[in-house]
């Protein structure tokens, strides 16, 4: 887990306070309002107040929603209160000095509604100031405060009730307890000014976001989904419900004993529920997730209501097991409804976005369950006056509302994980392009053309062209005659490829221009569009003064000219190879490139060109580089990638031979001894671009390779290509982190080890490879979520806040699959060895291996698993403090090889540490 | 350490690893830096660095202090992990002060030439140089910004 926010203890401690006073309102509505309105109207009439809750509750939900738009969610939260501690004192006055009983009727109408409305304000409250992880795992205890708040309400209410000496009076204490409620949202808010002073201002949201409005809200799907998922729960409790006082009604004949079983099931119900939100909800959803939080309660629920079914059945339904079913389901029901369901649905918030999530969640408490509680009092309604509420139609409604909620759970999990990605992610907005419609755009297109900027000219014709203007190619031969000698080239570019033939005839006209710049276009415009009768015009052009115009004849005589043209200019290309001027050989090398017509007979003179001492002929023969006709050249232009300046050609000319092209990489990454990693890096980089699957699997074979900055660019690579092909396994990207994962605790377990040695070189040494471990990772998990997804976790960690990290974490840990999870400990930031290797292996010592050991098994690295020479040069330095040690260890190491040491690093140290041995010794 | 002793590849990389630009190379990476750096001392009152000169090196202190100053003025001290000269390679810049040794010191010297191939054939040494460089800008632009509102 990420370092959790500052303060997260206290932010519990207010939040469960004040769902604790939550209980206790809720629970001193309850009792005098059922007792009252049951004495007076009888139960009959139980379905109308629901049906009247959802009225109320539509409004309150627009009212809110308002209200979220103008203040902060701690500032409505208060005003609620009081409002509602108003309420209560009136409906106490008012029932005890004008025994006014219809009051009991307008405080069951509100009940319903206040219970989720007061949730709202804790669960804002929270969402504001819980990271997304810490809220999984203490939301549980904040709901306890809740059952916890009834459950004392329901307890003292009977000796309440015989201090102040009627139901009604029970109004005033939980009027005075809301006012308590009063002042702790305004405690929680003054300790967290920052957090919980921000409301949803239209202005507030980026342009991108939807304003929070009804409308809004309901176009965002995953929003709706949130909202049916609460609907369907509330509707199902409301049912369950039903059923457990109408099995009651029926089996509890007189008033005491019926009594006495709404005491101890409330008991019971509350007490489980503390008791699992304390000790198990928290655990649970930590170690199953988010899916486990979503579907728990619909499928145990589903289960239990079968069994009840099939209990009635069996049994009939006045049987005792068919009420214990019942009544069990109902406690299962409200336990898990605390102690997953809600814990789930204020994460799945999370994923809401942040302009966005207050009103949803206002809309969602205050309108989709008073509604859900009307449609029950309708379904009740129906179904008492149609078939009857003692068979078995209402738990076969249950059924089909369970069923319902179980697909929306998996549809709202789904959309969390989406969701959350969404939120990880900047929007941006599309650049809109310019569509020709009317005279005015296209005056300005024709400003752009005449413009001297090269870029507005380019974009000029591109919009023309996109466009399908009819005066595109009136505009381009009127470019071609251009005084601007770029201009035409453009033009000429353009006419080749909508009309060939107009752009070969103006060519023509061209080639004899005084600007070599204009002639050198003519002729690329011919070699694309001419004809065999062109040839012997542009043969003549060979032996042009310009540089740019003999180059461009050249590619026009290679696919032009006749067998003679080819021999002619052949034999300028075998004399300017010879030529003692670099420039001429350099000019020689790309009239090559620019006739592969020629590659059959030019192996040698490539060959020769490819070792020519300066790296500019080199760099220029490697574009006539031809495959297959020039394969025995390979070994020389895979060297050729070791040069500044030929390592960009050289890549190219491997992408340009594909898969023979992968066969003499598969030869470098494989070879042993003195290749340079930056080669085979080069390497790797020309097989990403030749792309085949033929490469995908040549890397694949190569992903151990021996040397691990090479296997973080061969890992790259992958990613990149599984993004333009599917053919990667994803199991590549899994078994390259359970690598990871494994090296990280071996170099972790060492610098735990090693803490109290003096040798800080080895120490970052290691810890560098653990961040090339992290790098690794990175790689491996973008070949499976693709690299938009880690990119954007790679910035949430390097955001300084950890609520910015514990989504990322939130994000890594839904979506790996479990064997890559422990990888998130690799990533995780601002972690101490101790930590990340505990998180890995479960372990962060003492270990069995002594410092000395640890260092000689880095020097030596018999079994090739450190697998850098940085690392063994270190490890003989802090051994070169301990005399004894260096004296075995040099007897030791006295051959090291090329294949160990390539850079010579290890062979290097080794030999000062034997000179300044033997100088301290004289 | 003692003063006649040369330094190894890999002490002269923890020098290196202390200063800014290369604190988040890898080691095995600063290497090549290493091997192409000199090794160069100057006594109490040596002038390392005369202003207005044009020379194309930096240098890195790794043991010692030195003295940044433009005649009588003192800028700064400068000691172990810090750089001087580094715009000389950069940007090819006069030496914009003096730098006088105020005790013996150990220095690095890295050359323009070599170091800017360094640069072309490693990507992450040229990825940390300007990861500095913006770190200046931004802390320069900080400066700018509190001024500004002050």
């Amino acid at each position: 887990m990420t370092t959790p926010v500052s303060g997260t203890r206290r932010r519990v401690v207010l939040l469960t306070a004040q769902a604790a006073a939550l209980g206790l309102v809720i629970a001193w509505i309850t009792v005098p309002a059922n007792t009252i309105f049951l004495e007076t109207y009888g139960s009959g009439l139980l379905p109308v107040t629901y049906i009247l809750a959802a009225g109320a509750g539509a409004g309150a939900s627009v009212m809110l929603a308002r209200a979220l738009r103008r203040q902060p969610l701690a500032i409505v939260a208060m005003r609620v209160m009081i409002a509602a501690s108003i309420v209560l004192a009136a409906a106490w006055l008012m029932l005890w000095l004008a025994d006014a009983a219809w009051m009991s009727f307008a405080l069951l109408v509100i009940l319903p509604i206040t219970i989720p409305v007061g949730f709202m304000f804790v669960i804002g409250q929270a969402g504001a100031l819980l990271d997304v992880r810490s809220l999984k795992v203490m939301y549980p205890r904040v709901i306890a405060g809740f059952a916890a708040g009834f459950t004392v309400g329901g307890l003292a209410g009977a000796p309440l009730l015989a201090t102040l000496g009627g139901p009604e009076h029970l109004l005033s204490t939980a009027a005075a307890t809301a006012v308590v409620l009063v002042a702790l949202v305004l405690v929680t808010m003054r300790a967290f000014p920052r957090e919980l002073s921000t409301f949803e201002t239209p202005e507030a949201s980026d342009n991108t976001a939807v304003r929070p409005s009804l409308r809004s809200l309901l176009s965002n799907r995953y929003v709706v989904l949130i909202m049916v998922f609460q609907a369907l729960s509330a509707l199902e409790s409301q049912l369950l419900d039903f059923l457990v006082y109408d099995h009651a009604g029926r089996r509890y004949t007189n008033t005491t004993d019926l009594a006495a079983f709404v005491g101890r099931f409330s008991a019971i119900a509350y007490g489980a529920d503390i008791l699992f939100l304390i000790l198990v909800a928290g655990l649970l959803i930590g170690r199953f997730g988010l899916r486990f939080g979503l579907l728990a309660n619909p499928l145990l629920v589903l289960t239990l209501v079968g069994a009840s079914i099939a209990g009635s059945i069996l049994q009939g339904s006045l049987s005792t097991v068919a009420f214990l079913l019942v009544v069990g389901t109902r406690v299962c029901d409200m336990v898990l409804a605390d102690g997953t369901t809600r814990t789930s649905v204020g994460a799945a918030y999370q994923a809401v976005p942040a302009a966005q999530r207050t009103a949803a969640q206002a809309v969602v408490e205050s309108l989709a369950v008073p509604l859900a509680v009307g449609v029950s009092g309708v379904v009740l309604l129906v179904v008492r006056a149609t078939v009857g509420s003692e068979g078995l139609a209402i738990p076969v409604i249950v059924v089909a509302v369970l069923v319902c909620w179980t697909v929306c759970a998996l549809g709202v999990y789904r959309g969390y994980r989406v969701n959350l990605l969404d939120a990880l992610r900047h929007r941006q907005l599309d650049p809109s392009d310019i569509v020709i419609d009317n005279a005015e755009t296209l005056v300005v297109v024709e400003a752009l053309l005449s413009s001297g900027d090269q870029r507005d000219v380019r974009l000029g014709l591109a919009t023309l062209q996109r466009s399908g203007h009819p005066t595109f190619i009136e505009h381009l031969e009127r470019m071609v005659a251009s005084p601007r000698a770029s201009d035409t080239a453009m033009a000429f570019d353009l006419l080749a490829e909508v009309d060939p033939s107009r752009a070969n005839a103006l060519a023509r006209e061209k080639l004899a221009d005084d600007r070599p710049d204009v002639r050198a276009a003519a002729l690329r415009t011919i070699s694309a569009a001419g004809t065999g009768s062109d040839a012997d015009q542009v043969a003549a052009l060979l032996l042009d003064d310009d540089h740019h115009v003999r180059l461009a004849a050249a590619g026009a005589v290679g696919r032009l000219g006749d067998l003679d043209a080819h021999r002619r200019l052949a034999e300028i290309v075998e004399s300017g190879s010879r030529h003692p001027e670099a420039q001429r050989r350099i000019e020689a090398a790309s009239m090559l490139a620019a006739a592969p017509v020629l590659a059959a007979t030019s192996g040698t003179i490539v060959g020769v060109l490819l070792v020519d001492d300066d790296p500019l002929v080199a760099a220029a023969a490697l574009g006539a580089v031809a495959w297959p006709e020039h394969a025995h050249l390979e070994a020389t232009v895979v060297a050729l990638l070791d040069g500044r300046v030929t390592a960009s050609t050289a890549i190219d000319a491997l992408v340009r031979a594909g898969d023979t092209g992968v066969a003499a990489i598969d030869r470098c990454l494989g070879a042993e001894g003195a290749t340079d990693p930056r080669r085979q890096e080069l390497a790797v980089r020309a097989a990403r671009d030749i792309g085949t699957n033929e490469a995908t699997r040549m890397l694949v074979r190569h992903l151990g390779h021996r040397d691990r900055d090479v296997g973080l660019t061969i890992v790259n690579a992958l990613r990149d290509m599984a993004e333009a092909e599917s053919t990667i396994a994803a199991t590549i990207g899994v078994d390259v982190v359970s690598a990871e994962v494994e090296h990280a605790v071996r170099l972790l377990r060492a610098i735990v080890v090693l803490e109290d040695v003096s040798c800080p070189e080895l120490r970052r040494a290691l810890s560098d490879e653990v961040e090339l471990s992290r790098l690794r990772v990175l790689a491996a998990l973008s070949i499976q979520h693709g690299r938009e997804a880690i990119d954007r976790v790679s910035f949430q960690f390097a955001q300084r806040d950890p609520r910015q990290h514990a989504i990322a974490i939130e994000w890594l840990e839904i979506s790996l699959v479990p064997r890559s999870r422990p990888a998130v400990a690799i990533l995780e930031p601002d972690l101490s060895a101790h930590e990340r290797l505990r998180r890995l292996a479960k372990a962060d010592g003492p270990f069995a291996v002594t410092p000395a050991a640890q260092l000689t098994d880095l020097a030596l690295d018999q079994e090739r698993i450190w697998r850098r020479p940085w690392l063994r040069a270190c490890a003989l330095l802090a051994l070169s403090r301990d005399r004894s040690a260096l004296a075995h260890l040099l007897d030791q190491l006295t051959v090291v090889t090329h294949d160990d040491d390539p850079d010579g690093i290890v062979g290097e140290t080794l030999e000062a540490l034997r000179r300044r041995s033997l100088a301290e010794h004289a | 350490m003692s003063a006649s002793d040369e330094l190894l590849t890999i002490e002269r990389v923890a020098a290196l690893q202390r200063v800014g630009m290369f604190a988040a190379v890898p080691g095995h990476t600063l290497v090549a830096v290493a091997r192409v750096a000199e090794e160069v001392r100057f006594g109490p009152g040596a002038t390392v660095m005369e202003r207005g000169a044009i020379e194309d090196w930096l240098y890195v202190v790794v043991e010692g202090a030195l003295r940044v100053h433009v005649g009588d003025r003192v800028l700064v001290d400068r000691g172990p992990g810090d750089v001087v000269g580094e715009l000389a390679v950069i940007a090819l810049a006069a030496r914009s002060a003096t730098v006088t040794a105020i005790e013996p010191c150990l220095l690095l010297r890295l050359r323009r030439k070599p170091f800017e191939e360094l640069l072309d054939e490693r990507p992450g040494i040229a990825r940390a140089v300007i990861a500095e460089l913006v770190g200046r800008l931004q802390d320069l632009a900080d400066q700018d910004a509190k001024r500004t509102h002050t």
